[in-house]
């Protein structure tokens, strides 16, 4: 194979196998909110999207592994342009019926739109094409690593096959653990210091950038959310705590739906979609604030005594 | 000896706070103040002369007092219960907040309340009671609309004394200038700042300002609508325009002093 030929096929396995790596490193922290992501879609329900989060996202380290390390390349190139087939389609689809919300590989760390998701994906999908056409087949293929030592060259050798076979399982194994690591302040945006215009609320009604105010992240139609109701009732009515507001992308009916269910006390503010979901990876999530700034974060409701230290 | 005296202690202590349980009225149900997120739906029509009043740190406890005042009940979403209220023991304060006095809400009857979507609804007296949320002022109002719909607005006009000195400049003020108001009629801010708004330009009485109330729903920031369209990205926002041109915004509660000197002053950079 010519050093260009190998150049390009590299270049273009580094390209598709890169992206794919880092989206599915960035979707292992939160692989709960992935499969909320692809649930939006509307095309699997959330059980199954579920399901679909916690296979894709390793598959997604795995092969892009493969397809940089050289281990069976077009067969990793096949499958990450299946891939973003597969990508495209659903988009589109979602596009189609007005599904907008959750798009793009990267989840709540890029939000794009649905257009620009597609030219995207098409264009990852022409480097799988170029890089499957011009890689060589069976015996001469290699690593493709330009300028790689002749024992690089030499077949899909068993290290490789380890290599990949290691990042799958470990990859698995992080996305199946991640829901129960404390790593929401690396996965999320909202931690202490932050200022509310950084996290995009600073224009929400209710002016939450003066004074002293407890903040709580609810998803209306999770249970622990509903159980949630109860602690922050007590919390509104204990003297000394700031006025809560519990932040939302729920609709004004879904909103009002709730009150008269579980009798929240305190008031549900709507946050477009977009801007709350870059907040948490499990609602409910709790935040004090003082003149905009994030003081202190919980990922439960926290009692007065805690609020108060 | 000694272990009786103790023994009578204990159960002249259990039976005070028994007493004093079953007669107090709850700390909450002292202060309450007129709320007018809901209205009341009786038999499937809407009856806007029922009053209703809520501790200000808990919406979900409401008293219900009729537009005659004969019939009084108390509503507690979170308990899911309402308890008849005998209506000689609401007390109604100066401050306009009301009081249910010790053994005013009935220990025995317990009217069960229904969350049926975004409503809650009970039978008393045959008639079904539906409990909803007040759908938001909507679009283009007066003062006067304002304060039908929304009587707590028309209480901040009427105690509001705005400062001598920035009515005294909008009463003299010679350019004609257009002020439109985006609020929310079930926005707290709003209930704070646009009564006073209003009131200082009706003391300055000066027909070159002309003033426009446009009501946003809860979710303005994100429905396409006027607000939108207009860049309004909190609430009340005061946009002032002359000869079509803004000239100057007014966001939120003013950073210090009053919101007419605010207007005041951005109506001064402009003489």
């Amino acid at each position: 194979m010519s050093r260009l030929r190998s150049l390009v096929v590299f270049a273009c396995a580094l390209l598709v196998g890169g992206v794919f790596i880092v989206a599915g490193v960035l979707k292992s922290l939160d692989v709960e909110g992935f499969a909320r992501d692809i649930a939006l879609h509307k095309i699997i329900g959330p059980g199954l999207s579920a399901v679909a989060a916690r296979v894709f996202v390793p598959f997604e380290i795995a092969v892009g592994a493969a397809a940089i390390l050289g281990y069976r390349r077009r067969w990793a190139l096949g499958l990450l342009g299946a891939s973003l087939v597969l990508f495209i389609g659903a988009t589109g689809w979602a596009w189609s019926q007005g599904n907008t919300e959750g798009c793009g590989c990267f989840g709540r760390f890029a939000s794009r739109t649905p257009l620009s998701v597609i030219v995207e994906d098409a264009l990852l999908l022409a480097a799988c094409g170029i890089g499957i056409v011009l890689a060589p087949r069976g015996a001469q293929a290699g690593s493709g690593v330009p300028g790689a030592s002749p024992s690089l060259e030499t077949g899909p050798s068993r290290w490789r096959g380890v290599v990949v076979a290691g990042t799958l399982v470990a990859a698995t194994a992080f996305s199946l653990a991640s829901p129960h690591l404390p790593i929401d302040r690396f996965a999320t945006a909202l931690r202490p210091g932050v200022t509310l215009a950084d996290l995009g609320l600073a224009q929400i009604a209710g002016n939450l950038d003066q004074g002293d105010r407890l903040l709580a992240i609810l998803v209306l139609d999770e249970d622990p959310s509903r159980k949630a109701v109860e602690g922050l009732n007590g919390l509104a009515q204990t003297p000394g705590v700031p006025p809560i507001s519990g932040l939302t992308s729920a609709t004004e009916d879904k909103r009002a739906e709730f009150f008269f269910t579980y009798g929240s006390s305190f008031e549900l503010l709507e946050v477009p979609s977009a801007d709350l979901r870059r907040l948490y990876r499990r609602a409910p999530r709790v935040f004090r604030v003082h003149n905009g700034t994030v003081l202190r974060v919980w990922d439960t409701v926290p009692s007065a005594e805690e609020l108060n230290r | 000896m000694r272990r009786l005296s103790h023994q009578s202690l204990r159960r002249a202590l259990a039976l005070g706070i028994l007493f004093t349980a079953l007669t107090a009225a709850r700390a909450e149900d002292r202060g309450l103040k007129p709320s007018y997120d809901f209205v009341i739906d009786i038999n499937g029509v809407v009856d806007k002369g029922w009053k209703m009043f809520s501790p200000p740190t808990n919406k979900t406890r409401i008293l219900l007092v009729s537009p005659l005042g004969d019939q009084v009940m108390l509503v507690s979403i979170s308990d899911k219960s309402v308890r008849p209220v005998d209506r000689l023991m609401v007390k109604t304060n100066g401050d306009g907040t009301t009081d249910i006095l010790a053994g005013g809400i009935s220990a025995t009857r317990i009217i069960p309340l229904v969350a049926n979507g975004a409503g809650a609804a009970f039978v008393a007296d045959g008639r079904t009671f539906t409990l909803k949320a007040r759908p938001p002022l909507l679009g283009p109002h007066s003062v006067e609309e304002l304060v039908t719909d929304r009587p707590n607005f028309g209480e901040g006009i009427k105690s509001y004394q705005p400062e001598a000195s920035a009515v005294s400049f909008l009463k003299s003020y010679d350019k004609p200038t257009e002020i439109e108001v985006f609020f929310g009629s079930w926005c707290p801010v709003c209930e704070a700042w646009v009564p006073k708004f209003v009131k200082s330009l009706q003391q300055a009485g000066n027909s070159k300002i002309q003033l426009n109330l446009i009501g946003v729903s809860r979710d303005f920031s994100t429905d396409q609508n006027l607000a939108k369209a207009k860049g309004v990205r909190g609430l009340p926002t005061f946009i002032i325009r002359q000869n079509g041109i803004e000239v100057g915004r007014l966001v939120g509660a003013p950073e210090s002093g009053t919101i007419e000197a605010a207007l005041a002053g951005v109506l001064k950079n402009r003489s």
